[in-house]
């Protein structure tokens, strides 16, 4: 046997404990969609997408926030933790965006007949989820760890500042999003409940990819460590003499 | 009717995301560690 024995990835009771406690909270949730909330009079039954579309774009929100804060953590400490950190938030942005589209696309489709229209606030979710799919491609595209942390911490910075733009643009153009809405109160009661599951799923996605992104940098630093020894890293020139090592 | 239709969609492309991607994350982490498990022979 050689040091690349397997092992089993075992969870913890508290992993295995919070994953079961989200997945039943979701089907509760699904239920309580499906059997408590009214059906709203004049779009119908495709009305109860809004519970899923406006919990995932809130979280969408926050882990576009989490990014941000992953970007400064890094340019502030300069540790790989936060790069890691930044990094997980930033494929949960991508994949919670995607969601926040696609069941915009459906409701839209269904209620106004229309599956896009270049309203400011898709306009500003499109860009939203263009600039994290970006985020998460130009990452491996650069090779040196420290650069791609710089960049991507610059880069997630900038890219936070289209969230406002988002939140803001119903308020401040017209658009086909209401700027406030009123509920009943069977509605209000299944949508404030919808965000504990979605949230709890944001979360312990980002713990899964965080922890992933942990592993894969131990492995890499052991690799690179294995490949170099315990020797100081030297620069042969042409003309013989080395330049590295002589710190 | 056809609402139904549109919220069925909705509703399974997105449990099929985001449960799709919950393991897709556990299948990496497990093969993770099995490229990188400890040495127990040593022990």
């Amino acid at each position: 046997m050689n040091a690349l024995t397997p092992t089993r990835n075992t969870p913890s009771m508290l992993t295995l404990g919070y994953w079961v406690a989200t997945v039943a909270l979701f089907v509760g949730i699904l239920l309580m969609i499906a059997f408590y909330a009214p059906v709203e009079r004049q779009m119908g039954i495709v009305q109860k997408i809004f519970y899923l579309h406006l919990p995932v774009a809130i979280n969408a929100f926050l882990a576009a926030f989490l990014v941000f804060v992953g970007s400064i953590g890094y340019l502030w400490y300069r540790s790989m933790w936060w790069d890691d950190f930044a990094a997980a938030a930033g494929k949960i942005t991508v994949l919670f965006c995607g969601i926040v589209l696609l069941t915009g696309m459906f409701w839209g489709r269904s209620a106004w007949g229309v599956w896009w229209t270049w309203s400011p606030r898709l306009t500003f979710s499109l860009v939203l989820f263009l600039l994290y799919v970006v985020y998460v491609l130009i990452r491996p595209a650069i090779h040196s760890a420290q650069r791609r942390a710089i960049v991507s911490a610059v880069y997630g910075i900038v890219a936070f500042l289209d969230v406002p733009l988002v939140y803001l643009s119903t308020k401040l153009m017209p658009d086909v999003h209401p700027a406030s809405i009123s509920l009943e109160p069977a509605m209000r009661h299944t949508l404030l409940l919808a965000f504990l599951p979605v949230t709890l799923l944001m979360f312990g996605l980002l713990t899964a990819r965080f922890r992933l992104n942990r592993r894969l940098r131990t492995l890499e630093e052991s690799q690179l460590e294995s490949s170099y020894g315990s020797q100081p890293l030297t620069i042969t020139t042409p003309t013989g003499p080395t330049l590295g090592g002589m710190a | 009717m056809n609402g139904l239709w549109y919220l069925l969609g909705a509703y399974s492309i997105s449990i099929l995301l985001l449960f799709g991607y919950a393991a897709s994350l556990w299948m990496a982490t497990n093969r993770l560690c099995t490229r990188s498990g400890p040495d127990r022979s040593r022990a």
